[in-house]
């Protein structure tokens, strides 16, 4: 497919004289976005940040980059402005703006200002527009365009600065409930709870935080042969034995961003990419398999990163509301005290695995792009030490992820299950009321 | 030209001499390895098979051990090799040695791992037998322990060796850190105890009750020494062996006085230290949590030893807290609040990662007086040892530290060491791998020096005694290697030679006096270890020295003890030897070495002391027993010092039904009722409860009868922190007394509402009935805002808010804590002094002019508690307040400043405060980089990594107009103090003693009571609700403090009066029960404890 540049630009370079168009073809290449949403995703990795504030990391500059590369075909595209909460009308482009450019542009500046390192983010964006001035970018083209990212940029900013993300960061800790119930901290690290308030966070396109809750998690009930102990068993025995496919699923979905490894005195961290960065490499393999263009390739990420974001504001409220204390709290307490689950276990209540819901609601939304007849080769965490796995569709994949959390340790059946409703309900959610396509 | 490069010259050749003479004059002056012939070096190489990720002590580095090997009066020196051969040195004189390692035979495994070394008698032929631990059976280790006999000299006078570990039972195989022989069942020869380390290095802390359970490898040995062999008796010994015992540090001594030697073993990570006193029957009883309060965390090396020649032996243990800011802000910390919980919940003690110095205070009980005495951090420190390296007659310090790899750098765990995949850490590593270990910050310090200032506290003498070289240094001994009479310092280095200190004291101060003393001892123990000598001085100081070579970290001292007697030329002189022989002798001369022969000891003739008799006797517990709620205020303000929701329980006392008889009140926490104990004759009380208002945090209360009926009628003020506004929760409330039942009356008194911390009344107006003063502690949400106090005017009965007083006062009183009136001025007027947090003692004056605030010049402190009493007996009155004491990191004097900057400084609605410590100009963080991260987000993207924070100055990591807006508080002084009236009606400060700073002062009990005409001060306290950086201020036991004229108030050690108290006291009251002087001390989350009082 080939994509419609404004013309334009090209028009007036070809004007001047001896133009060198070279840096057109840089900046029609979807590779070049795929390119800056890998660094993205670096640099996520690197500053470490928790599953749900990276679902927040990777939405808001898919959805500036959107709002830019939507005018590419504004025949085509529709506005995410009012259809995600409190989004009012983004700017629109002046002749000489390079669209592409200037949705890169806008990608790069709102993530700078949501990650830690801004000299990752500027020397990378340094270093890509010197190449493109180097390929015959026109100066009056790159400052037109980049102001224009720089506008819808701040226009999205500004939105962001609304979501109740800064005021969440103060809000009270949780305070550890004694009884066997409810969560408590984890080995090796027992660190604190990640993010108890983030239902606080404003919803994109669901209602509320709880606008689809799962049903209840079972009753919590020790005794031997109740659902609820049968399920902790289940976890206990499973993990016990393993086989190597099961090992190598769990160990795939892993996405865990942050795992301690203590040694004595010596500690270490393995980092990885989060369950959403995992979802935005099969993101990144799929708009590759299906030729994307720049824009497209823009919008599914777009789409699929907003997804993402709402599942784990509506799984976060259940994990918070219910509070389920994690199956090796209650295997080292009542079965095995030397018992480790293969992954570590994240320190966050149980009921239901985020993996399990936002897996699912990315799926939903790639299905709706992508089709469901969509085999591919996951190679997003081979860069992580971990193999590659095929999938015959998305819903297979998120399917895979949702059971790694069982053979892994670190969830029972029920917040597998009710997790993976929970994800279909907000992925149908969204690809009904989210339009990108006029 | 010529002129000035020959004056250069000059310049140069001066310096150059100038140099010389000044590394000469140092205390000690470090010998160079051709000087010395000792060449040894630890070398440290890691492989793929062993290296510090697979082995968690791989930097732990070997000891030292100092013994005459060959009889001929001069010590000798063996060093331990991790990996290599160990070394033996012979000392030839004139501190120049010989190596003769090749005694030890040939040792040519592939892999070994020795770690420490204990030089005794083993076998009782009288010849110094060597020990040396290794580990066993550990990855590709395969290893045991190994016994040296010391079968006696050739012919060139050279020790001969034989390795006879199996032949007396000790080829121990396990994680061995080191031996100790010592005579623990007193049968006059020497058994040993085995420290073993666990190389459990998952970061889970399991529940403590596996403690129990015995480890093969990892756990301790009790060994019986039964004539031919060893016999392991571990098992019903009482002594902990499981793979929670970290053991990295060992230390004996008799610390309870009872003649029975007992252990101290000092555990890294979350495992408690273990304190075994020996019970006397051939087993031991751990007993660290009955008398030490807060241990080090991290515990290392250790040394037991008499700081201040009372004669108790106190104790230090080492831990690797950084001394330098940058490197304590870019290293990981204590735990989080939450995490430090758990640990206790599972059955750990309290421990805080610093070194800590037990201070022994007589009756088992000791104060951990390591922050005021200046010696808490050193770094990654192995050794520590307390001798008298100066000659003065007090125990100094070395501490050895340093390691090849600082593995809690946080930007190493969070941001490099990500690069060594979880796969290969789970698996094998490659030589290639090893790398990344080498990206580890090195912390390659110079030793510390410490010089004992004689006052409890340390000096830290360094570079003035010449300790400036960096090293890795690990085992330590002080010897006198060249019988001059003062200790040099011998060091295991790795990686570099080992360090010989020579100590210069004789020859540089001649007149510093000193006597050694070697020992003759019973046929099984020939050097006498177990030895405890007491020598008296003529200035009738008390030094006492043991003689238990194994201390400070794997190594050996010699098996002598040195006395510095400071310009004294002599001593009487008690041995008492380990099955209580005792021999005496006066008059001993200084400046020699004498021999103390067993043979000469007779059985100890018990002196018929007088029984003594302590004015405080027999304790009981009344009954009410506060009990604190579990509301945790650093979940919601998180970088708050500490929480003010445990200030309670109100106390009040009074007769209330007036039948003669004191009766009480103590008020509940949240979720418990307040209750009266009303006095029945014979101790016996009629309890009734104040059912219906259990919400309220009941934290000052008042028996005054407002409405002069003639009843005491009740004022309850309630805090808590936890209720903002109007909450009706923190409503003051006033009880009517209807024949000894009290019934809440909200008509009798005005609505306000408050975070109350006192109520203290007093006829103010001189109308002829009470008034309230009523104080506000804080803003709840706010810490740091000013809250409101008020003025209450006693009008016909009804308290109504004094809106005059109020308005002018209210709101410049601070973080009110407590407040009393009193005649400060002398007129008939009464005046108010008020306590308050983070700010000044107060005196509200009133003269015929009105009302007006003085506040004390230079006072602004962290007070909690003020009493007023004439000391100086010259007819004005003086103030005393408890402060928050110098034994903490937040203490200040001398010109440092304590800073509290609060200020909503992100502009999200919450208020944030920010505490510095300014020291030499720079303003240091007291917060780490994380918690302030949580409360302040934009500094994670500002400071990426930790190292570029703790570089940043303050005014860089905030902004700078919001650090100027700030409301600004600044501490100078935190000690509690005195401040003596003058003549002119100023007031001089003079602090309390030393002793009274250990530990933050909460109540004050002013009484004469030794009857000699002038108020005596008896003060208390303790505070375990501060920011776990902080740690547990646990170091008081009551003080007191009798008036010895000339404004001074002499400390009075407990051991005489025999007041010991435990906990967190807020009230000390003296009271009649049962017709007899009693104290009732009233404190949080406790019971109430009453001793009866009187001689």
């Amino acid at each position: 497919m080939m994509k419609k540049l404004s013309l334009l630009p090209i028009l007036l370079v070809c004007l001047s004289c001896e133009p060198d168009l070279r840096y057109q073809k840089i900046l029609a290449d979807p590779e070049t976005y795929q390119s800056a949403m890998k660094r993205l995703t670096d640099i996520i990795v690197y500053d470490i940040f928790s599953p749900p504030v990276a679902s927040r990391v990777y939405v808001y500059p898919n959805i500036a980059a959107y709002e830019v590369a939507r005018h590419s075909s504004p025949e085509k595209y529709a506005s995410l402005s009012g259809q995600l909460a409190d989004l009012t009308e983004t700017p629109t482009p002046g002749d000489l703006v390079d669209i592409n450019l200037a949705s890169l542009h806008a990608f790069l500046t709102v993530g700078k200002a949501l990650i830690f390192s801004e000299e990752k983010i500027d020397n990378y964006a340094n270093a890509f527009y010197q190449k493109l001035t180097d390929h015959g970018l026109p100066s009056s083209v790159k400052s037109e365009s980049l102001a224009f990212g720089e506008q819808v940029a701040s226009h999205i900013l500004k939105w962001t600065d609304g979501d109740m993300y800064k005021q969440t960061r103060t809000y009270p800790k949780y305070t550890v409930r004694s009884e066997q119930a409810y969560w408590k901290p984890t080995p090796p690290d027992y660190m604190e709870g990640i993010e108890p308030h983030w239902r606080e966070i404003r919803t994109l396109v669901l209602d509320s935080a709880e606008q689809y809750p799962p049903i209840p998690p079972l009753p919590f009930d020790m005794t031997s042969g109740s659902t609820f102990h049968t399920q902790l068993m289940e976890v206990y025995d499973i993990g016990k034995s393993l086989d190597q496919e099961q090992t190598e699923i769990a160990e795939f979905w892993d996405c865990n961003p942050y795992v301690s490894h203590h040694r004595g005195h010596a500690m270490f961290a393995t980092k990885k990419i989060t369950p959403g960065g995992h979802w935005m490499g099969i993101t990144a393999i799929a708009t590759r398999q299906a030729e994307s263009s720049f824009d497209e390739t823009v919008e599914a990420y777009a789409r699929t990163s907003i997804a993402l974001f709402d599942a784990f504001i509506s799984c976060w409220d259940e994990k918070w509301k219910s509070l389920m204390v994690r199956p090796e709290t209650l295997i080292n307490e009542h079965l095995d005290e030397d018992w480790l689950p293969l992954l570590q276990t994240p320190p966050f209540p149980e009921y239901t695995s985020g993996h399990s819901v936002i897996s699912r609601a990315a799926a939903v939304t790639l299905t709706d792009i992508f089709g469901d007849d969509f085999s591919f080769n996951d190679t997003t965490e081979v860069e992580y030490g971990l193999t590659e796995r095929k999938f015959n569709s998305f819903m297979h994949a998120s399917e895979e992820a949702a059971i790694s959390r069982l053979y892994g340790g670190i969830h029972y059946m029920m917040a597998i299950e009710n997790g993976v409703d929970q994800g279909q309900k907000v992925g149908e959610h969204i690809v009904r009321n989210l339009k990108t396509r006029r | 030209m010529q002129r000035s490069i020959l004056s250069n010259w000059m310049f140069l050749l001066v310096g150059g001499l100038l140099l010389t003479s000044c590394i000469g004059d140092k205390r000690f002056s470090k010998l160079s390895a051709s000087k010395t012939g000792i060449a040894f070096t630890n070398e440290l190489k890691a492989t793929a098979d062993l290296n510090i990720i697979n082995y968690l002590y791989f930097f732990n580095g070997g000891g030292v051990g100092a013994g005459d090997l060959n009889g001929d009066g001069l010590q000798d020196l063996v060093f331990v090799s991790n990996q290599g051969e160990n070394a033996v040195y012979l000392n030839k004189g004139e501190l120049k040695f010989q190596g003769i390692s090749y005694v030890l035979g040939i040792d040519n495994r592939e892999m070994k791992w020795s770690t420490g070394i204990a030089i005794a008698v083993v076998n009782g032929d009288g010849r110094l037998d060597l020990y040396i631990s290794e580990v066993g059976s550990y990855l590709k280790i395969e290893g045991e322990n190994k016994l040296f006999i010391n079968t006696g000299n050739d012919k060139e006078g050279i020790p001969i060796f034989e390795e006879q570990a199996k032949k007396y039972g000790l080829d121990l195989v396990g994680f061995g850190t080191q031996a100790v022989f010592f005579d623990y069942d007193l049968d006059n020869d020497l058994d040993m105890y085995m420290l073993n380390h666990s190389v459990h290095s998952n970061g889970t802390f399991k529940r403590s009750d596996i403690r129990t359970e015995s480890h093969p490898l990892a756990g301790d040995r009790l060994m019986r020494n039964d004539g031919e062999r060893f016999t392991d008796v571990t098992s019903k010994s009482g002594i902990y062996n499981s793979a929670l015992g970290y053991g990295l540090g060992i230390g004996i001594s008799d610390v309870n006085q009872d003649g029975w030697p007992d252990i101290y073993v000092g555990n890294d990570f979350h495992e408690n230290d273990y304190l075994y006193l020996n019970q006397g029957d051939g087993t031991f009883k751990e007993s660290l949590g009955e008398m030490i309060k807060h241990t080090s965390r991290f515990s290392m090396g250790n040394d037991l030893a008499d700081i201040n020649n009372d004669g108790l032996i106190d104790i230090l243990s080492l831990d690797m807290l950084p001394r330098d800011y940058e490197k304590l802000k870019s290293s990981a910390g204590e735990d989080p609040y939450d995490i430090y919980q758990y640990k206790l919940k599972y059955g750990y003690h309290d421990q805080h990662s610093r070194n800590t110095l037990q201070l022994n205070r007589g009756n088992g009980k000791f104060s951990e007086i390591g922050l005021s005495a200046g010696v808490s951090a050193t770094d990654w420190s192995w050794s520590g040892l307390m001798a008298d390296f100066d000659l003065d007659g007090f125990n100094d310090m070395f501490i050895a530290n340093g390691i090849i790899g600082r593995t809690n750098d946080l930007d190493y765990i969070n941001f490099i060491s990500n690069e060594v995949n979880q796969q290969r850490l789970a698996g094998d590593l490659t030589e290639k791998d090893l790398s990344l270990t080498n990206k580890m910050p090195v912390v390659e310090v110079p030793n510390y020096a410490f010089r004992n200032n004689r006052e409890l506290g340390f000096e830290s003498v360094s570079m003035a005694w010449g300790f400036e070289q960096k090293s890795f240094s690990n085992g330590a001994v002080y010897v006198d290697l060249d019988n001059d009479g003062d200790l040099e310092i011998v060091t295991n280095n790795i990686n570099e030679p080992a360090f010989i200190f020579k100590n210069n004291t004789r020859e540089r101060v001649p007149e510093a006096h000193f006597l050694t003393v070697r020992f003759e001892g019973p046929p099984s123990n020939p050097w006498g270890v177990g030895a405890r000598v007491e020598l008296t001085l003529s200035d009738d100081s008390n030094l006492v020295r043991e003689l238990f070579p194994v201390r400070g970290y794997q190594s050996t001292q010699p098996h002598e003890l040195y006395f510095g007697l400071d310009s004294l030329t002599k001593a009487d002189l008690k041995v008492t030897w380990p099955d209580g022989r005792v021999e005496k002798l006066s008059n001993v001369e200084s400046d020699q070495t004498i021999y103390l022969s067993y043979t000469k000891a007779k059985a100890d003739v018990i002196e018929n002391s007088e029984a003594q008799l302590h004015p405080f006797q027999e304790s009981w517990e009344m009954g009410f027993e506060h009990k604190e709620n579990n509301f945790i205020e650093f979940h919601r303000e998180s970088l708050i010092p500490g929480m003010l929701s445990a200030e309670g329980p109100a106390f009040a006392q009074g007769d209330v039904n007036e039948d003669g008889l004191i009766d009480y009140f103590f008020g509940g926490a949240k979720n418990q009722p307040s209750y009266f104990y009303l006095q029945l004759p014979g101790k016996k009380f009629e309890i009734k409860k104040l059912d219906d208002d259990i919400r309220y945090e009941d934290v000052s209360a008042v028996f005054v009868d407002h409405d002069k009926d003639g009843d005491l009628d009740l004022v309850i003020g309630s805090g808590g922190n936890e209720f903002s506004g109007e909450s009706p929760f923190s409503e003051l409330r006033l009880y009517q007394n209807v024949s000894g039942t009290f019934f809440r009356d909200t008509s009798a008194i005005e609505s306000i509402f408050l975070n109350t911390s006192i109520v203290a009344p007093a006829d103010y107006d001189l109308d002829g009935d009470f008034d309230l003063f009523v104080g506000a502690r804080s803003v709840p949400w706010k810490y740091g805002f000013v809250p409101e106090s008020y003025f209450l005017k006693n009008e016909n009965g009804v308290f109504q808010k004094d809106q005059e007083l109020t308005a002018q006062f209210g709101k410049i009183l601070g973080m009110v804590t407590d407040a009393k009136w009193a005649h400060i001025d002398g007129n008939r007027k009464p005046d108010l002094v008020v306590a308050s947090d983070w700010s000044t003692i107060k005196v509200v004056y009133q003269d015929n002019d009105g009302f007006s605030l003085t506040n004390l010049m230079g006072s602004e402190g962290l007070w909690n508690c003020v009493e007023v009493g004439d000391f100086d007996a010259d007819g004005k009155l003086d103030i005393v307040a408890g402060n928050l004491g110098s034994n903490s990191k937040l203490a200040v004097s001398d010109g440092e400043i304590l800073r509290l900057y609060v200020n909503d400084f992100d502009d999200n609605g919450s208020v944030e405060q920010i505490m510095v410590i300014e020291k030499e100009g720079r303003e240091e963080l007291f917060t780490t980089k994380d918690e302030l991260v949580k409360q302040l987000n934009f500094i994670k993207k500002k400071y990426v990594d930790y190292a570029s924070f703790a570089q940043a100055h303050l005014h860089e990591i905030l902004p700078p107009e919001k650090l100027n807006a700030a409301i600004k508080y600044e501490v100078r002084d935190t000690r509690s103090s005195i401040f003596f009236q003058e003549h002119n009606g100023d007031f001089s400060r003079i602090p309390l003693a030393n002793e009274a700073q250990f530990s933050s002062i909460q109540a004050i009990n002013v009484r004469d009571f030794n009857f000699d005409g002038l108020p005596d001060i008896m003060a208390a306290g303790n505070y375990s609700r501060a920011s776990i950086q902080r740690g547990k201020y646990d170091a008081s036991y009551g003080e007191v403090l009798m008036n010895w004229t000339n404004r001074e108030m002499k400390y009075i050690p407990n051991a005489t009066h025999g007041l010991y108290l435990d906990g967190e006291i807020r009230h000390l009251a003296f009271t009649n029960i049962d017709r007899t002087n009693a104290l009732i001390v009233v404190k949080n989350d406790a019971p109430v404890q009453v001793f009866r009082f009187g001689l």
